[in-house]
């Protein structure tokens, strides 16, 4: 008992001290792969700001963008071309679901809408596999996989491409929802539905493009996690990692999603590196949930306390 | 204010009543076995201000909802500007030049004042987006020239000390001021104001109606509002179009709507303020 207490409360703390080196790629690992979950929270914040609607699918859009693009480069075609593909497939497919789910369902209860993207979740994974198979694929673009020595500190070089990749398109997204009238368009339509028709914001085209940067959100989370698990199945549960990352960072608030990604990725690591021998592995699947749920009883509005919208 | 000034305005001051702008011609609006519209037909004039009044549940604010579109009328056509639709769109209807303001306040509660008025002037932004992301040069100087727009709008209806507060902690009648402003940001020549004075005190009602009259004066601006005070309809509008139970009543200046004996009986039969 006493040997559990002092490899739970000391020694972790203790090689931490000793070995500070090993720390800081613990730590940076655990950001780079925390920019990734960073980039599919931010996919459901869109979403839910825009239509009030929490995505189920999200998931499943990353498995289904994967399955295109490692498709189209089966399918011999370069890679920029297959991106270009998957890329517009995604487009396509926020433009149906505006169509076909969202337009009939409009002023729905939160609950319709959330069980139609339940819907939308089985036809995604329906379609995906009816047309590209069930069996696992590889998505290989020549990202470098060995480690790579940066000031003593050994990095996984495909985490730095994957990093940086997301930390792009994030800082991207930002500056784009920050800055021009979409953005401002976007936050008004999230405010208030009825004053943002009013002052001539088109509802439908606000959600046609939140859906289609949710989908090439969707892509680049695919392509990157899809390159180092392969496309399968599993790819779709990734995206449930992004869970505990909207409990901490609010599901409203897009600076939310960004560090809470980073601490959930880091407090990960960490956890998984130096606790997780002790509680018998394995603890990576749970306690970014117990992180979160600990959080929540502090400030159940968020980290960044945005106030949850309440909407006609 | 030179610059809130619509171009197709003509002089300021010398406002005469023009040429039919809207006609809504035989409109009836159901909502299940509730008829809200019963076969209403009117026009409104450039630059006047038509007052609509009625008791509660009369469908005023329905007829607002079919002009800028929320609601589609199942019979009847609008004809604005020339041009006759079975139904408007609500982006076709800002896009036109119609703004309007909510009987129960529809503002942006998270944005700030300034925020909120800058939104109201979305459809005047041209500037692709990405030069916009980048803040560059002509996206820059487009945004300055909005900025200085609703500054002036902000000076026009004197809420300079509310211009960073985020909207939603405002008193009642500061937020009726800010949609307001955020409606006038448009340059409309259309404005609908849904009850503009409802729930605000003497003081703060002589100030609407004072921002009301200036802006149909200085900008020309078409309006039509709602209203259930009668001194303020008889004081500052130019016609009257009474409605009661979905159909109209009366319409025509408000001396002559005041007389009308059916305009009396139904207000009579209800006990309104
Ligand atoms: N969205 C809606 N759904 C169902 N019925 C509605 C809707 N909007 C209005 N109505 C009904 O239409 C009728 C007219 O309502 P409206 O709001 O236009 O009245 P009003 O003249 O504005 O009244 P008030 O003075 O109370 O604002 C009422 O019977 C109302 O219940
Ligand atoms: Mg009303």
């Amino acid at each position: 008992m006493e040997g559990f207490l002092s490899d739970i409360f000391i020694a972790p703390f203790v090689s931490m001290w000793e070995y500070p080196v090993f720390l800081v790629e613990v730590l940076v690992g655990g950001l780079l792969v925390g920019v990734m979950y960073s980039l599919v929270a931010l996919g459901f914040v869109l979403i839910f700001k825009a239509s009030g609607v929490f995505n189920f699918a999200q998931g499943a859009m990353v498995l289904f963008a994967a399955l295109f693009f490692a498709g189209f480069l089966e399918a011999g075609m370069p890679v920029w071309l297959a991106l270009g593909a998957s890329a517009v497939v995604m487009v396509a497919l926020a433009i149906v679901t505006e169509r076909v789910v969202l337009r009939p369902l409009v002023n729905q209860p939160p609950i319709v809408l959330f069980m139609a993207t339940i819907g939308l979740t089985f036809f995604l994974d329906g379609f995906g596999q009816m047309i590209w198979g069930s069996d696992i694929k590889v998505i290989d673009i020549g990202i470098p996989k060995e480690p790579l020595e940066i000031h003593g500190v050994l990095i996984n070089s495909f985490d730095i491409v994957a990093g940086v990749t997301a930390g792009l398109l994030v800082a991207g997204l930002a500056l784009f929802f920050h800055y021009t009238k979409i953005g401002r368009a976007l936050r008004a339509v999230a405010d208030d539905h009825q004053a943002a028709l009013s002052v001539g914001i088109p509802l439908q085209s606000i959600w046609v493009i939140v859906w289609s940067v949710a989908g090439l959100v969707a892509l680049v989370a695919g392509i990157m996690w899809g390159s180092s698990l392969g496309v399968q199945f599993s790819l779709a549960l990734v995206a449930l990692k992004a869970l505990p990352v909207l409990i901490l960072g609010g599901f409203t608030s897009i600076p939310g999603a960004i560090v809470g990604g980073l601490i959930i990725g880091a407090s990960e690591k960490i956890g998984e590196v130096y606790w997780g021998p002790a509680l018998g592995g394995a603890i990576e699947d749970w306690h970014a949930y117990m992180i979160a749920m600990v959080f929540l009883l502090f400030r159940p509005q968020g980290l960044f306390g945005e106030k949850i919208i309440e909407r006609v | 204010m030179a610059a809130l000034d619509q171009a197709e305005t003509p002089d300021a001051d010398t406002r005469e009543i023009g040429d039919v702008l809207l006609r809504v011609d035989r409109i009836s609006l159901y909502f299940g076995g509730v008829r809200a519209l019963n076969n209403i037909s009117f026009e409104v004039r450039e630059h006047e201000i038509l007052a609509i009044i009625g008791p509660n549940g009369a469908g005023k604010s329905s007829m607002l909802n079919v002009i800028n579109g929320f609601y589609h009328p199942q019979e009847g056509t609008i004809t604005y500007r020339g041009k006759t639709r079975s139904r408007m769109r609500p982006y076709q209807a800002a896009a036109q030049g119609i703004a309007r303001t909510f009987q129960n306040i529809a503002l942006f509660k998270g944005m700030s004042t300034l925020d909120n008025i800058m939104t109201g002037r979305l459809l005047k932004m041209h500037q692709p987006f990405w030069m916009q992301a980048l803040y560059w040069g002509p996206a820059q100087r487009e945004e300055i020239e909005h900025r200085k727009f609703c500054e002036e709008i902000i000076d026009f209806l004197e809420i300079q000390h509310i211009r960073k507060t985020p909207v939603g902690r405002l008193p009642y009648g500061l937020q009726k001021r800010v949609e307001l402003g955020r409606a006038l940001a448009a340059q409309p020549t259309l404005l609908l104001l849904d009850e503009p004075m409802a729930g605000m005190n003497v003081e703060e009602k002589e100030d609407m109606c004072r921002f009301i009259l200036d802006i149909n004066e200085e900008f020309g601006t078409t309006i039509a509002l709602i209203e259930h005070d009668m001194g303020v309809v008889m004081d500052i509008s130019d016609r009257v179009v009474v409605l009661d139970y979905g159909r109209k009543l009366a319409d025509g200046p408000p001396d002559s709507v005041r007389s009308d004996p059916a305009v009396v009986s139904a207000y009579l039969g209800v006990g309104h303020d």
